[in-house]
Protein backbone atom coordinates (compact mmCIF):
# COMPACT_ATOMS: atom_id res chain seq x y z
CA UNK A 1 0.00 0.00 0.00
CA UNK A 2 1.14 3.49 -0.70
CA UNK A 3 1.15 5.30 2.58
CA UNK A 4 4.10 7.50 1.64
CA UNK A 5 5.50 7.13 5.13
CA UNK A 6 2.58 8.59 7.03
CA UNK A 7 1.52 7.09 10.36
CA UNK A 8 -2.07 8.28 10.45
CA UNK A 9 -4.18 8.86 7.37
CA UNK A 10 -7.48 10.67 7.85
CA UNK A 11 -9.92 10.41 4.95
CA UNK A 12 -13.14 12.44 4.61
CA UNK A 13 -13.64 12.59 8.35
CA UNK A 14 -16.94 14.15 9.42
CA UNK A 15 -18.22 14.15 12.98
CA UNK A 16 -21.58 15.06 14.48
CA UNK A 17 -22.77 15.51 18.05
CA UNK A 18 -26.52 15.06 17.65
CA UNK A 19 -27.26 17.37 14.72
CA UNK A 20 -24.27 19.65 15.27
CA UNK A 21 -21.50 18.96 12.77
CA UNK A 22 -18.15 19.32 14.54
CA UNK A 23 -15.86 18.23 11.69
CA UNK A 24 -16.40 18.53 7.93
CA UNK A 25 -14.66 16.18 5.51
CA UNK A 26 -11.23 16.50 7.00
CA UNK A 27 -8.34 14.93 5.11
CA UNK A 28 -4.92 14.80 6.70
CA UNK A 29 -1.77 12.74 6.70
CA UNK A 30 0.24 12.72 9.90
CA UNK A 31 3.90 11.77 9.89
CA UNK A 32 5.92 9.79 12.40
CA UNK A 33 8.89 11.20 14.30
CA UNK A 34 7.40 14.65 14.17
CA UNK A 35 5.18 16.98 16.11
CA UNK A 36 1.96 17.97 14.42
CA UNK A 37 0.31 21.02 15.96
CA UNK A 38 -3.42 21.63 15.68
CA UNK A 39 -4.52 25.24 16.07
CA UNK A 40 -7.71 27.24 15.72
CA UNK A 41 -10.20 29.20 17.80
CA UNK A 42 -12.32 27.55 20.51
CA UNK A 43 -14.97 25.23 19.16
CA UNK A 44 -13.24 24.79 15.80
CA UNK A 45 -13.12 21.01 16.12
CA UNK A 46 -9.44 20.49 16.90
CA UNK A 47 -10.03 18.69 20.19
CA UNK A 48 -12.77 16.58 18.63
CA UNK A 49 -10.32 15.67 15.89
CA UNK A 50 -7.71 14.66 18.45
CA UNK A 51 -10.18 12.53 20.39
CA UNK A 52 -11.11 10.66 17.20
CA UNK A 53 -7.56 9.29 17.05
CA UNK A 54 -8.01 7.07 20.12
CA UNK A 55 -11.79 6.75 19.83
CA UNK A 56 -12.32 8.56 23.12
CA UNK A 57 -15.32 10.23 21.50
CA UNK A 58 -17.05 6.85 21.58
CA UNK A 59 -17.89 7.69 25.20
CA UNK A 60 -20.17 10.51 24.04
CA UNK A 61 -23.62 9.03 23.40
CA UNK A 62 -24.60 11.48 20.64
CA UNK A 63 -21.31 11.08 18.74
CA UNK A 64 -21.50 9.99 15.07
CA UNK A 65 -18.66 9.67 12.59
CA UNK A 66 -18.22 9.21 8.86
CA UNK A 67 -14.98 8.62 7.01
CA UNK A 68 -11.82 6.70 7.82
CA UNK A 69 -8.88 7.02 10.14
CA UNK A 70 -6.11 4.63 9.18
CA UNK A 71 -3.31 4.03 11.64
CA UNK A 72 -0.58 1.98 9.99
CA UNK A 73 -3.05 1.29 7.16
CA UNK A 74 -5.70 -0.09 9.53
CA UNK A 75 -9.01 1.71 9.78
CA UNK A 76 -9.54 2.11 13.52
CA UNK A 77 -13.29 2.65 13.04
CA UNK A 78 -13.79 -0.79 11.48
CA UNK A 79 -16.57 -2.52 13.47
CA UNK A 80 -14.32 -5.40 14.56
CA UNK A 81 -11.65 -3.08 15.98
CA UNK A 82 -10.67 -3.65 19.61
CA UNK A 83 -10.90 -0.13 21.04
CA UNK A 84 -8.80 -1.06 24.06
CA UNK A 85 -5.93 -2.14 21.79
CA UNK A 86 -6.14 1.12 19.83
CA UNK A 87 -5.84 3.11 23.03
CA UNK A 88 -2.75 1.20 24.08
CA UNK A 89 -1.13 2.21 20.84
CA UNK A 90 -2.38 5.81 21.04
CA UNK A 91 -1.65 7.44 24.39
CA UNK A 92 -3.30 10.65 25.54
CA UNK A 93 -2.40 13.55 27.80
CA UNK A 94 -5.18 15.89 28.89
CA UNK A 95 -5.58 19.61 29.42
CA UNK A 96 -5.86 19.38 33.20
CA UNK A 97 -3.15 17.20 34.76
CA UNK A 98 -5.11 14.17 36.00
CA UNK A 99 -2.86 11.79 37.91
CA UNK A 100 -4.71 9.00 39.70
CA UNK A 101 -5.16 9.34 43.47
CA UNK A 102 -2.31 6.90 44.15
CA UNK A 103 1.44 7.08 44.64
CA UNK A 104 3.82 8.42 42.00
CA UNK A 105 5.14 4.90 41.44
CA UNK A 106 1.67 3.36 41.13
CA UNK A 107 0.54 6.07 38.74
CA UNK A 108 3.17 4.94 36.25
CA UNK A 109 2.95 1.24 37.12
CA UNK A 110 -0.83 1.04 36.92
CA UNK A 111 -1.20 0.69 33.15
CA UNK A 112 1.77 -1.66 32.88
CA UNK A 113 0.34 -3.95 35.55
CA UNK A 114 -3.08 -3.89 33.93
CA UNK A 115 -1.68 -4.89 30.55
CA UNK A 116 0.73 -7.45 31.95
CA UNK A 117 -0.50 -8.68 35.36
CA UNK A 118 2.28 -11.27 35.65
CA UNK A 119 5.13 -8.80 35.21
CA UNK A 120 8.11 -9.31 37.53
CA UNK A 121 8.67 -6.68 40.21
CA UNK A 122 12.17 -5.91 38.96
CA UNK A 123 10.98 -5.48 35.39
CA UNK A 124 8.12 -3.23 36.47
CA UNK A 125 10.50 -1.04 38.46
CA UNK A 126 12.76 -0.71 35.44
CA UNK A 127 9.86 0.40 33.27
CA UNK A 128 8.66 2.92 35.87
CA UNK A 129 12.12 4.40 36.35
CA UNK A 130 12.77 4.50 32.61
CA UNK A 131 9.41 6.20 31.94
CA UNK A 132 9.99 8.79 34.65
CA UNK A 133 13.43 9.49 33.21
CA UNK A 134 12.08 9.88 29.71
CA UNK A 135 9.44 12.27 31.04
CA UNK A 136 12.24 14.36 32.65
CA UNK A 137 10.69 13.80 36.04
CA UNK A 138 12.97 11.21 37.63
CA UNK A 139 15.36 13.63 39.31
CA UNK A 140 12.49 15.48 40.96
CA UNK A 141 10.57 12.45 42.27
CA UNK A 142 13.17 9.72 42.83
CA UNK A 143 13.02 10.29 46.59
CA UNK A 144 9.25 10.45 46.78
CA UNK A 145 7.98 7.58 44.67
CA UNK A 146 5.60 6.64 47.48
CA UNK A 147 3.94 10.01 47.94
CA UNK A 148 0.60 10.67 46.28
CA UNK A 149 0.76 11.84 42.66
CA UNK A 150 -1.69 14.58 43.65
CA UNK A 151 0.90 16.15 45.96
CA UNK A 152 3.19 17.12 43.06
CA UNK A 153 3.11 20.58 41.45
CA UNK A 154 0.95 21.10 38.37
CA UNK A 155 3.87 20.86 35.97
CA UNK A 156 5.21 17.75 37.67
CA UNK A 157 1.74 16.21 37.59
CA UNK A 158 1.54 16.78 33.85
CA UNK A 159 4.94 15.14 33.31
CA UNK A 160 3.76 12.30 35.53
CA UNK A 161 0.80 11.89 33.19
CA UNK A 162 3.21 11.79 30.27
CA UNK A 163 5.38 9.20 32.06
CA UNK A 164 2.27 7.15 32.70
CA UNK A 165 1.50 7.16 28.99
CA UNK A 166 5.10 6.35 27.99
CA UNK A 167 5.12 3.38 30.37
CA UNK A 168 2.62 1.46 28.27
CA UNK A 169 4.80 2.05 25.17
CA UNK A 170 2.44 3.74 22.74
CA UNK A 171 3.41 4.68 19.19
CA UNK A 172 1.34 7.83 19.00
CA UNK A 173 0.91 10.45 21.74
CA UNK A 174 -2.01 12.86 21.73
CA UNK A 175 -1.81 15.99 23.85
CA UNK A 176 -4.88 18.19 24.32
CA UNK A 177 -3.62 21.65 25.31
CA UNK A 178 -1.16 20.07 27.73
CA UNK A 179 0.24 23.38 28.99
CA UNK A 180 -2.85 25.55 29.27
CA UNK A 181 -3.09 24.95 33.02
CA UNK A 182 0.64 25.44 33.65
CA UNK A 183 2.97 28.32 34.41
CA UNK A 184 5.64 29.41 31.85
CA UNK A 185 8.50 27.49 33.47
CA UNK A 186 6.55 24.24 33.55
CA UNK A 187 5.40 24.91 30.01
CA UNK A 188 8.99 25.25 28.84
CA UNK A 189 9.86 21.94 30.47
CA UNK A 190 7.00 20.16 28.71
CA UNK A 191 7.95 21.70 25.36
CA UNK A 192 11.51 20.56 25.80
CA UNK A 193 10.24 17.10 26.66
CA UNK A 194 8.05 16.93 23.55
CA UNK A 195 11.10 17.82 21.49
CA UNK A 196 12.95 14.84 22.92
CA UNK A 197 10.00 12.51 22.44
CA UNK A 198 9.36 13.18 18.82
CA UNK A 199 12.28 11.08 17.65
CA UNK A 200 10.50 7.99 18.96
CA UNK A 201 6.81 8.77 18.64
CA UNK A 202 4.21 10.41 16.47
CA UNK A 203 3.12 13.42 18.48
CA UNK A 204 -0.09 15.41 17.99
CA UNK A 205 -0.60 18.55 20.05
CA UNK A 206 -3.69 20.71 20.24
CA UNK A 207 -2.69 24.16 21.40
CA UNK A 208 -4.22 27.53 21.95
CA UNK A 209 -0.84 29.10 22.26
CA UNK A 210 0.44 30.29 18.88
CA UNK A 211 3.92 30.82 20.26
CA UNK A 212 4.00 27.23 21.39
CA UNK A 213 2.70 26.02 18.05
CA UNK A 214 5.52 27.92 16.35
CA UNK A 215 8.20 26.65 18.72
CA UNK A 216 7.44 22.95 18.69
CA UNK A 217 5.52 21.99 15.54
CA UNK A 218 6.96 20.39 12.43
CA UNK A 219 3.54 20.38 10.79
CA UNK A 220 0.61 22.64 11.53
CA UNK A 221 -3.08 22.27 10.85
CA UNK A 222 -5.45 25.22 11.16
CA UNK A 223 -9.07 24.38 11.94
CA UNK A 224 -12.02 26.73 11.59
CA UNK A 225 -15.71 25.82 12.05
CA UNK A 226 -14.98 22.14 11.65
CA UNK A 227 -12.95 22.56 8.47
CA UNK A 228 -9.27 21.90 8.14
CA UNK A 229 -8.53 25.20 6.43
CA UNK A 230 -4.87 24.72 5.90
CA UNK A 231 -2.29 22.06 6.66
CA UNK A 232 1.40 21.86 5.88
CA UNK A 233 4.96 22.29 7.08
CA UNK A 234 4.85 24.58 10.11
CA UNK A 235 7.55 26.89 8.76
CA UNK A 236 5.70 27.46 5.48
CA UNK A 237 2.28 27.87 7.04
CA UNK A 238 3.44 30.44 9.53
CA UNK A 239 5.50 32.50 7.11
CA UNK A 240 3.25 32.30 4.12
CA UNK A 241 -0.30 31.11 4.86
CA UNK A 242 -2.24 30.59 1.66
CA UNK A 243 -5.66 31.29 3.16
CA UNK A 244 -6.88 34.67 4.35
CA UNK A 245 -8.50 33.20 7.52
CA UNK A 246 -5.23 31.50 8.54
CA UNK A 247 -3.39 34.77 8.10
CA UNK A 248 -5.98 36.61 10.20
CA UNK A 249 -5.82 33.98 12.94
CA UNK A 250 -2.04 33.98 13.04
CA UNK A 251 -2.06 37.76 13.15
CA UNK A 252 -4.34 37.60 16.18
CA UNK A 253 -7.27 39.27 14.44
CA UNK A 254 -9.61 36.67 15.98
CA UNK A 255 -9.25 33.74 18.33
CA UNK B 1 -34.59 40.14 60.71
CA UNK B 2 -37.52 38.23 62.17
CA UNK B 3 -37.05 35.44 59.63
CA UNK B 4 -33.39 35.21 60.49
CA UNK B 5 -34.20 34.91 64.19
CA UNK B 6 -36.88 32.27 63.60
CA UNK B 7 -34.47 30.14 61.55
CA UNK B 8 -31.72 30.50 64.16
CA UNK B 9 -34.17 29.55 66.89
CA UNK B 10 -35.29 26.45 64.95
CA UNK B 11 -31.69 25.37 64.57
CA UNK B 12 -31.05 25.87 68.25
CA UNK B 13 -34.20 23.95 69.10
CA UNK B 14 -33.02 20.98 67.03
CA UNK B 15 -29.77 20.92 68.95
CA UNK B 16 -31.67 21.08 72.25
CA UNK B 17 -33.92 18.26 71.10
CA UNK B 18 -30.92 16.01 70.65
CA UNK B 19 -29.37 17.11 73.94
CA UNK B 20 -32.68 16.59 75.68
CA UNK B 21 -33.02 13.01 74.41
CA UNK B 22 -29.45 12.13 75.33
CA UNK B 23 -29.57 13.78 78.75
CA UNK B 24 -32.94 12.19 79.50
CA UNK B 25 -31.57 8.76 78.56
CA UNK B 26 -28.48 9.31 80.67
CA UNK B 27 -30.47 10.42 83.73
CA UNK B 28 -32.93 7.56 83.45
CA UNK B 29 -30.52 4.85 82.38
CA UNK B 30 -27.06 5.52 83.72
CA UNK B 31 -27.64 3.97 87.14
CA UNK B 32 -28.40 0.50 85.73
CA UNK B 33 -25.27 0.46 83.57
CA UNK B 34 -22.53 -1.70 85.01
CA UNK B 35 -20.18 -4.38 83.77
CA UNK B 36 -22.73 -6.93 84.95
CA UNK B 37 -25.54 -5.29 83.03
CA UNK B 38 -23.57 -5.55 79.81
CA UNK B 39 -22.25 -9.07 80.30
CA UNK B 40 -25.19 -11.05 81.72
CA UNK B 41 -28.10 -12.52 79.80
CA UNK B 42 -31.64 -11.21 80.26
CA UNK B 43 -33.75 -13.29 82.61
CA UNK B 44 -37.55 -13.25 82.79
CA UNK B 45 -38.74 -11.96 86.14
CA UNK B 46 -41.46 -9.80 87.58
CA UNK B 47 -38.91 -8.06 89.78
CA UNK B 48 -36.93 -5.54 87.79
CA UNK B 49 -33.83 -6.17 89.89
CA UNK B 50 -33.77 -9.82 88.83
CA UNK B 51 -34.16 -9.32 85.07
CA UNK B 52 -30.46 -9.60 84.35
CA UNK B 53 -28.54 -7.70 81.67
CA UNK B 54 -28.40 -7.10 77.97
CA UNK B 55 -25.59 -9.36 76.79
CA UNK B 56 -27.55 -11.37 74.22
CA UNK B 57 -29.40 -8.31 72.83
CA UNK B 58 -26.02 -6.65 72.23
CA UNK B 59 -24.77 -9.79 70.47
CA UNK B 60 -28.03 -9.90 68.53
CA UNK B 61 -27.61 -6.31 67.34
CA UNK B 62 -24.06 -7.00 66.15
CA UNK B 63 -25.09 -10.25 64.44
CA UNK B 64 -27.92 -8.56 62.61
CA UNK B 65 -25.78 -5.59 61.57
CA UNK B 66 -22.96 -7.82 60.32
CA UNK B 67 -25.15 -10.26 58.45
CA UNK B 68 -27.48 -7.60 57.08
CA UNK B 69 -24.55 -5.57 55.75
CA UNK B 70 -23.01 -8.72 54.29
CA UNK B 71 -26.17 -9.35 52.27
CA UNK B 72 -26.87 -5.73 51.36
CA UNK B 73 -23.41 -4.45 50.40
CA UNK B 74 -22.55 -6.58 47.32
CA UNK B 75 -26.09 -6.15 46.03
CA UNK B 76 -26.12 -2.38 46.58
CA UNK B 77 -22.61 -1.95 45.21
CA UNK B 78 -23.42 -3.78 41.98
CA UNK B 79 -26.67 -1.85 41.53
CA UNK B 80 -24.97 1.48 42.19
CA UNK B 81 -22.22 0.68 39.69
CA UNK B 82 -24.85 -0.17 37.12
CA UNK B 83 -26.78 3.06 37.72
CA UNK B 84 -23.74 5.33 37.83
CA UNK B 85 -21.61 3.80 35.09
CA UNK B 86 -23.74 1.79 32.68
CA UNK B 87 -27.35 2.93 32.83
CA UNK B 88 -27.01 5.73 30.25
CA UNK B 89 -26.90 3.14 27.51
CA UNK B 90 -29.98 1.38 28.76
CA UNK B 91 -33.75 1.71 29.04
CA UNK B 92 -33.79 -0.05 32.40
CA UNK B 93 -32.35 2.86 34.34
CA UNK B 94 -35.69 4.69 34.70
CA UNK B 95 -37.71 1.78 36.13
CA UNK B 96 -34.84 0.76 38.41
CA UNK B 97 -34.50 4.28 39.79
CA UNK B 98 -38.24 4.58 40.37
CA UNK B 99 -38.19 1.18 42.06
CA UNK B 100 -35.44 2.28 44.42
CA UNK B 101 -37.31 5.49 45.28
CA UNK B 102 -40.48 3.58 46.10
CA UNK B 103 -38.55 0.94 48.03
CA UNK B 104 -36.99 3.64 50.20
CA UNK B 105 -40.45 4.83 51.16
CA UNK B 106 -41.83 1.42 52.18
CA UNK B 107 -42.37 1.24 55.97
CA UNK B 108 -40.19 -1.38 57.64
CA UNK B 109 -43.20 -3.20 59.10
CA UNK B 110 -44.26 -3.96 55.50
CA UNK B 111 -40.84 -5.48 54.78
CA UNK B 112 -41.28 -7.44 57.99
CA UNK B 113 -44.62 -9.07 57.15
CA UNK B 114 -43.31 -9.73 53.65
CA UNK B 115 -40.20 -11.44 55.03
CA UNK B 116 -42.27 -13.49 57.43
CA UNK B 117 -44.70 -14.53 54.68
CA UNK B 118 -41.88 -15.63 52.38
CA UNK B 119 -39.76 -17.45 54.91
CA UNK B 120 -42.52 -19.45 56.57
CA UNK B 121 -42.64 -21.37 53.27
CA UNK B 122 -41.55 -24.91 54.26
CA UNK B 123 -39.09 -25.05 51.32
CA UNK B 124 -37.20 -22.18 52.92
CA UNK B 125 -36.89 -23.83 56.32
CA UNK B 126 -33.12 -23.86 55.75
CA UNK B 127 -33.14 -20.18 56.76
CA UNK B 128 -35.00 -20.73 60.01
CA UNK B 129 -36.36 -23.98 61.48
CA UNK B 130 -39.25 -26.31 60.79
CA UNK B 131 -42.26 -26.05 63.04
CA UNK B 132 -42.88 -29.50 64.50
CA UNK B 133 -46.28 -31.05 65.05
CA UNK B 134 -48.48 -29.06 62.68
CA UNK B 135 -50.57 -30.70 59.97
CA UNK B 136 -49.42 -28.41 57.18
CA UNK B 137 -45.66 -28.30 56.94
CA UNK B 138 -44.48 -24.82 57.87
CA UNK B 139 -41.14 -23.15 58.55
CA UNK B 140 -40.88 -20.97 61.62
CA UNK B 141 -39.85 -18.01 59.45
CA UNK B 142 -38.07 -16.21 62.26
CA UNK B 143 -34.31 -16.25 62.63
CA UNK B 144 -31.21 -14.10 62.35
CA UNK B 145 -30.82 -15.13 58.71
CA UNK B 146 -34.42 -14.25 57.85
CA UNK B 147 -34.29 -10.90 59.60
CA UNK B 148 -30.88 -10.08 58.07
CA UNK B 149 -32.17 -10.73 54.56
CA UNK B 150 -35.25 -8.62 55.29
CA UNK B 151 -33.04 -5.88 56.77
CA UNK B 152 -30.86 -6.02 53.65
CA UNK B 153 -33.92 -5.37 51.47
CA UNK B 154 -34.92 -2.49 53.73
CA UNK B 155 -31.53 -0.70 53.70
CA UNK B 156 -30.78 -1.44 50.05
CA UNK B 157 -32.20 1.79 48.58
CA UNK B 158 -30.32 3.98 51.07
CA UNK B 159 -26.99 2.26 50.49
CA UNK B 160 -27.47 2.25 46.72
CA UNK B 161 -28.18 5.98 46.64
CA UNK B 162 -25.19 6.98 48.72
CA UNK B 163 -22.81 4.71 46.79
CA UNK B 164 -24.18 5.97 43.49
CA UNK B 165 -23.54 9.56 44.58
CA UNK B 166 -20.01 8.63 45.64
CA UNK B 167 -19.26 6.99 42.29
CA UNK B 168 -20.67 9.93 40.37
CA UNK B 169 -18.49 12.30 42.39
CA UNK B 170 -15.30 10.62 41.10
CA UNK B 171 -13.83 13.09 38.56
CA UNK B 172 -14.43 11.95 34.99
CA UNK B 173 -10.81 12.91 34.31
CA UNK B 174 -9.74 9.73 36.14
CA UNK B 175 -11.93 7.62 33.90
CA UNK B 176 -10.77 9.35 30.73
CA UNK B 177 -7.15 8.91 31.74
CA UNK B 178 -7.65 5.20 32.30
CA UNK B 179 -9.64 4.66 29.11
CA UNK B 180 -7.00 6.64 27.26
CA UNK B 181 -4.40 4.12 28.41
CA UNK B 182 -6.34 1.20 27.02
CA UNK B 183 -7.85 0.08 30.31
CA UNK B 184 -11.27 -1.51 29.86
CA UNK B 185 -14.32 0.06 31.44
CA UNK B 186 -14.74 -2.72 34.00
CA UNK B 187 -11.09 -2.59 35.08
CA UNK B 188 -11.30 1.20 35.30
CA UNK B 189 -14.28 0.88 37.64
CA UNK B 190 -12.56 -1.79 39.73
CA UNK B 191 -9.13 -0.22 40.02
CA UNK B 192 -9.73 3.53 39.73
CA UNK B 193 -13.34 4.51 40.34
CA UNK B 194 -14.23 2.33 43.34
CA UNK B 195 -11.00 3.04 45.28
CA UNK B 196 -11.57 6.77 44.71
CA UNK B 197 -15.14 6.47 45.96
CA UNK B 198 -14.25 4.43 49.04
CA UNK B 199 -15.13 7.02 51.66
CA UNK B 200 -18.57 7.53 50.09
CA UNK B 201 -19.08 3.78 49.99
CA UNK B 202 -18.22 3.56 53.68
CA UNK B 203 -20.64 6.38 54.44
CA UNK B 204 -23.34 4.35 52.71
CA UNK B 205 -22.50 1.30 54.76
CA UNK B 206 -22.60 3.25 58.02
CA UNK B 207 -25.95 4.69 57.03
CA UNK B 208 -27.16 1.13 56.53
CA UNK B 209 -25.68 -0.02 59.83
CA UNK B 210 -27.45 2.78 61.68
CA UNK B 211 -30.75 1.80 60.13
CA UNK B 212 -30.33 -1.90 60.85
CA UNK B 213 -29.25 -1.31 64.44
CA UNK B 214 -32.14 1.08 64.99
CA UNK B 215 -34.96 -0.84 63.33
CA UNK B 216 -37.55 -2.54 65.51
CA UNK B 217 -40.43 -3.72 63.34
CA UNK B 218 -38.38 -6.23 61.33
CA UNK B 219 -36.71 -7.62 64.45
CA UNK B 220 -40.05 -7.84 66.21
CA UNK B 221 -41.68 -9.91 63.43
CA UNK B 222 -38.77 -11.72 61.82
CA UNK B 223 -36.64 -12.48 64.87
CA UNK B 224 -39.35 -13.07 67.40
CA UNK B 225 -39.70 -12.40 71.07
CA UNK B 226 -37.13 -14.52 72.85
CA UNK B 227 -34.63 -12.44 74.80
CA UNK B 228 -31.77 -14.94 74.66
CA UNK B 229 -30.26 -16.75 71.69
CA UNK B 230 -32.32 -19.88 71.07
CA UNK B 231 -29.92 -21.90 68.91
CA UNK B 232 -27.91 -24.85 70.22
CA UNK B 233 -25.98 -23.83 73.34
CA UNK B 234 -23.34 -22.71 74.01
CA UNK B 235 -23.94 -20.38 71.08
CA UNK B 236 -20.36 -19.08 70.88
CA UNK B 237 -18.86 -22.41 69.88
CA UNK B 238 -18.19 -22.56 66.12
CA UNK B 239 -20.15 -25.79 65.60
CA UNK B 240 -23.25 -24.01 66.89
CA UNK B 241 -22.90 -20.79 64.87
CA UNK B 242 -25.15 -21.94 62.04
CA UNK B 243 -27.80 -23.07 64.51
CA UNK B 244 -27.60 -19.71 66.27
CA UNK B 245 -28.20 -17.90 62.97
CA UNK B 246 -31.07 -20.25 62.06
CA UNK B 247 -32.73 -19.54 65.39
CA UNK B 248 -34.00 -16.46 67.13
CA UNK B 249 -32.87 -13.96 69.71
CA UNK B 250 -33.28 -10.28 70.35
CA UNK B 251 -31.58 -6.97 69.65
CA UNK B 252 -31.30 -3.87 71.77
CA UNK B 253 -34.37 -2.40 70.07
CA UNK B 254 -36.65 -5.37 70.78
CA UNK B 255 -35.13 -5.60 74.25
CA UNK B 256 -36.27 -2.03 74.84
CA UNK B 257 -39.71 -2.86 73.48
CA UNK B 258 -40.14 -6.00 75.58
CA UNK B 259 -38.78 -4.39 78.75
CA UNK B 260 -40.51 -1.06 78.65
CA UNK B 261 -43.97 -0.67 80.16
CA UNK B 262 -44.79 1.24 76.98
CA UNK B 263 -44.22 -2.05 75.17
CA UNK B 264 -44.78 -5.33 76.91
CA UNK B 265 -42.52 -5.25 79.96
CA UNK B 266 -42.12 -3.85 83.39
CA UNK B 267 -38.42 -2.98 83.65
CA UNK B 268 -38.36 0.67 82.52
CA UNK B 269 -34.90 1.38 83.95
CA UNK B 270 -33.37 -1.52 82.05
CA UNK B 271 -35.08 -0.25 78.88
CA UNK B 272 -33.51 3.19 79.32
CA UNK B 273 -30.15 1.58 80.02
CA UNK B 274 -30.38 -0.43 76.82
CA UNK B 275 -31.42 2.70 74.89
CA UNK B 276 -28.35 4.49 76.17
CA UNK B 277 -26.07 1.61 75.15
CA UNK B 278 -27.67 1.52 71.67
CA UNK B 279 -27.10 5.25 71.14
CA UNK B 280 -23.51 4.97 72.34
CA UNK B 281 -22.84 2.06 69.94
CA UNK B 282 -24.29 3.94 66.94
CA UNK B 283 -22.42 7.15 67.84
CA UNK B 284 -19.18 5.20 68.29
CA UNK B 285 -19.55 3.55 64.89
CA UNK B 286 -20.22 6.89 63.21
CA UNK B 287 -17.26 8.55 64.88
CA UNK B 288 -14.93 5.67 64.06
CA UNK B 289 -15.85 5.74 60.39
CA UNK B 290 -15.65 9.52 60.28
CA UNK B 291 -12.10 9.45 61.66
CA UNK B 292 -11.10 6.68 59.31
CA UNK B 293 -12.42 8.67 56.34
CA UNK B 294 -10.47 11.76 57.39
CA UNK B 295 -7.33 9.72 57.94
CA UNK B 296 -7.61 8.30 54.44
CA UNK B 297 -8.25 11.73 52.91
CA UNK B 298 -5.17 13.09 54.69
CA UNK B 299 -3.02 10.25 53.45
CA UNK B 300 -4.11 10.82 49.87
CA UNK B 301 -3.11 14.47 49.77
Amino acid sequence: MENNGCKIKVKNLSVWYKSFQALREVNMEIYPQSITGLIGPSGCGKSTFLRCMNRLNDLVASFRLEGNIDIDDNNIYKPETDVVMIRRKVGMVFQQPNPFPMSVFDNVAFGVREHNPKIKKRELEDIVIDSLKRANLWDEVKDKLNVSGLSLSGGQQQRLCIARVLAVSPEIILLDEPCSALDPVSTAKIEELLFQLKSLYTVLVVTHNLGQARRISDYLGFFLNGNLVEYGKAADLIVKPSEKSTEDYLAGNFG
Amino acid sequence: MLGHAACWLSGLLTLFLLLFIVIFLVIKGIHVISWDFITTNPKPSLDQNLTGGIFTPIIGTFLLVALGTLFALPWALATAIYLAEYSEENLWAGPIRTGIDILSGVPTIVFAIFGLAIFTNPHLSLFSTMVEGVTNAKAFGRSFIVSSITMAMMVLPFIIKSIEEAIKAVPSAYREAAYGMGISKWRTIRKIVLPSAISGIITGVVLGIGRIAGDTAIVWLCLGGSMTLTGTQPWWQPQNWLATLQNTGSTLTTYIFYSSPAGEGNSPDKAFGAGLVLIVIILALNTLVDYWGRYRALREE
